[in-house]
């Protein structure tokens, strides 16, 4: 694709983001959830929805469930028309780039890589294999005691397997508890779509997440 | 020269001496030779076994071929030597020449070919065991099987070398150069050892169903059979253990053997409808090299293709067999040298030069066969049990995720693509 076809069709998808945003988020989060999307989503395939919409939930302490502004994101993708309104002057392409990014820097690195990483790794996994979804999330559910979380916080780790996506994982995570927390998802994965498949998908995260400012800092291979 | 001919009519026995001298000198160099194409087989191992494997394991596979090489060659110097080829007075087991010091050349000789054809045995099963066995548990097995396992069958079979006679060898059993001892003998411990282990994580479905895990290096694989190939040269022709005219015919069987190994495999493969694969070509040629091996020196030339030709069909179906019944065997090593063994053995008996299809003979091989069984799997099965409950045999999920190289052995072996992977150590 050449540089000018590759500008329309971010600026198509940029208006498209912008409007489903602003059906359900107040302007300033919709605006600062474009952003985001613009600085880090925009080059990725299919839009990278579901990492996108598990950044900004965390990002902007976002409240309603992801599956609504998922919907309404996919509605506005589906439906261009010339009701939707112009993106505002200030979420300007050009401008945007990583190291004046509006992300608040308060989450770690590790957590952000991990956390991105398990997102992108999951949707490509439940793609590949819907029919086993629930086998796998039922399997680190069942395991969840041996990552060594305990209490509330084992709680909203499963909280965060079984609301669909609606909750963000806990940020407190230690590198052994986010090791433990992969490795369930290995094993199951392994089981269920075999070993093969799961080291693609892993190694086709893993060069996603890399391109993260934040990998600089936290080698998601630490997790390995 | 006539000078020189009357001193030959004058003195026959100068030229008898110097000819026996020389026939010992000849036996020696054949048999070191040959000891050292035996040894050069761990090579192939060590490539073929490797290549099978995932990346992440490829440390591991050569590591594990590389000790049990060094540990079984120490262990069957100290006793398996002793009770494989000491005096035999039960027929069951030896009971001298065990520390062997103080022989004679030609014994040393002997022992150093038979140090080789022990840690053959012994190394079949780490490919079948490959990619989630502990690798000091592993070194355990490997130092019991070579140290007592493989030499009490042997001694059955060939512990005639000063005083006495194995059983099987009075009864009249055929293994000339090891389907049974050797080879069976490790199919049947790698057998014992994938039971233990269970199969790598995700090999089979819920439902089942084999998953395809494919070897990290193909070209390494045909390398490795390449290699084994030309090692089975020694391996058969060198247990003649003098070097004398027979071996021939022998390295010419076991030549052809292979080959027709290789082609029984693939229309096996095209019979069952099953893509034609190298990693089955290869097991297939090594397939007939294990068939061949028990009656390369007493078989024409046209049965010893025969013999490797089902040896490569045997491989394909033993295969298949073992995956149905959810057994994970890495590279095909219970198929490739226990199955393919049995049959090398029974066609043996089958097809002995001049006294084709005796079944009197054809029964004594079965027995042969069956008590390789019923030594070897029980007791490397009790073994494994006792090494896993104790030691742990198995590697843990974790271990198995990262790779055993990076788990069992603080390296890598290909940090190009793993860059991010630095060991800290044991947790």
């Amino acid at each position: 694709m050449k540089q000018g076809a590759l500008t329309d069709e971010i600026s198509r998808r940029r208006k498209a983001i912008y409007n489903g945003m602003s059906a359900c988020l107040q302007q300033n989060d919709a605006i600062k959830a474009t952003e985001i999307w613009l600085q880090e989503f925009s080059n990725k395939p299919l839009y990278a929805l579901q990492p996108f919409l598990s950044r900004i939930i965390d990002e902007l302490n976002i409240s309603i469930p992801r599956s609504t502004i998922q919907q309404q994101i996919l509605k506005s993708l589906l439906n261009e028309s010339d009701q939707q309104v112009d993106v505002p002057q200030s979420i300007n392409l050009p401008e945007f780039t990583h190291e004046n990014s509006i992300v608040p820097k308060t989450v770690n690195a590790s957590h952000k890589v991990f956390t991105h990483f398990m997102d992108y790794f999951l949707a490509a996994l439940f793609k590949y294999d819907s029919a086993s979804e629930l086998s796998i999330k039922v399997y680190v559910f069942d395991n969840s005691h041996r990552i060594g979380v305990n209490g509330n916080d084992l709680d909203k780790v499963k909280q965060w397997l079984t609301d669909n996506g609606q909750v963000t994982l806990i940020r407190q995570m230690s590198l052994q508890q986010m090791q433990g927390l992969f490795h369930l998802f290995y094993v199951s994965s392994c089981e269920y779509v075999g070993p093969v498949k799961t080291d693609k998908l892993i190694e086709e995260s893993l060069k996603i997440v890399e391109q993260l400012p934040e990998s600089a800092e936290f080698s998601m291979k630490n997790i390995f | 020269m006539k000078y020189f001919l009357i001193v030959l009519c004058l003195y026959p026995q100068i030229v008898f001496a110097n000819s026996e001298l020389l026939k010992t000198e000849l036996d020696t160099v054949w048999v070191v030779v040959a000891a050292s194409l035996v040894f050069f087989m761990q090579a192939g191992f060590a490539l073929l076994e490797s290549g099978m494997s995932r990346s992440k394991n490829a440390v591991n596979v050569v590591m594990k071929n590389y000790m049990d090489v060094c540990i079984g060659s120490i262990i069957f110097w100290l006793v398996g030597y002793g009770i494989m080829f000491g005096d035999n007075i039960t027929g069951y087991f030896g009971t001298t020449h065990f520390f062997p010091q103080d022989h004679s050349n030609i014994e040393y000789s002997f022992l150093f070919f038979q140090t080789m054809f022990a840690a053959t045995a012994v190394t079949i099963a780490s490919g079948a065991m490959a990619e989630r066995t502990r690798y000091h548990a592993y070194l355990l097995g490997a130092l019991l099987v070579s140290g007592f396992i493989y030499p009490v069958y042997g001694s059955w079979v060939w512990g005639s070398y000063y005083n006495g006679q194995g059983w099987l060898a009075e009864l009249g059993f055929i293994d000339f150069a090891g389907s049974t001892v050797v080879h069976s003998i490790g199919g049947w411990v790698a057998l014992a050892g994938i039971i233990v282990l269970g199969p790598r994580l995700g090999k089979f479905s819920n439902a089942g169903v084999p998953r395809e895990i494919p070897g990290h290096n193909l070209t390494l694989v045909a390398l490795g059979g390449l290699i084994l190939w030309l090692g089975w040269f020694g391996f058969n022709g060198g247990s003649t253990v003098s070097a004398d005219t027979s071996i021939g015919l022998i390295v010419l069987n076991t030549h052809l053997s292979a080959a027709a190994g290789a082609t029984g495999a693939i229309i096996m493969l095209l019979i069952i409808r099953m893509p034609v694969l190298l990693t089955q070509s290869v097991n297939g040629s090594i397939g007939g090299l294990v068939g061949i091996t028990a009656g390369c020196a007493t078989m024409d030339p046209l049965y010893a293709i025969l013999t490797g030709f089902i040896a490569g069909m045997v491989v394909v179906i033993g295969s298949r067999l073992l995956e149905m019944l959810k057994l994970d065997d890495v590279v095909g090593a219970v198929s490739v040298h226990g199955f393919a063994g049995v049959w090398g053995t029974i066609a043996a008996g089958l097809f002995l030069k001049d006294n084709m299809f005796n079944m009197s003979q054809v029964v004594v091989q079965l027995i042969g066969v069956a008590a390789g069984f019923l030594w070897a799997f029980p007791v490397a099965l009790i073994m494994y049990f006792i090494i896993d409950k104790v030691i742990g045999l198995r590697a843990s999920s974790l271990d198995e995720q990262r790779g055993l190289d990076f788990s069992e052995h603080y390296e890598i072996a290909y940090p190009e693509f793993q860059t991010g992977l630095v060991h800290k150590g044991k947790e």
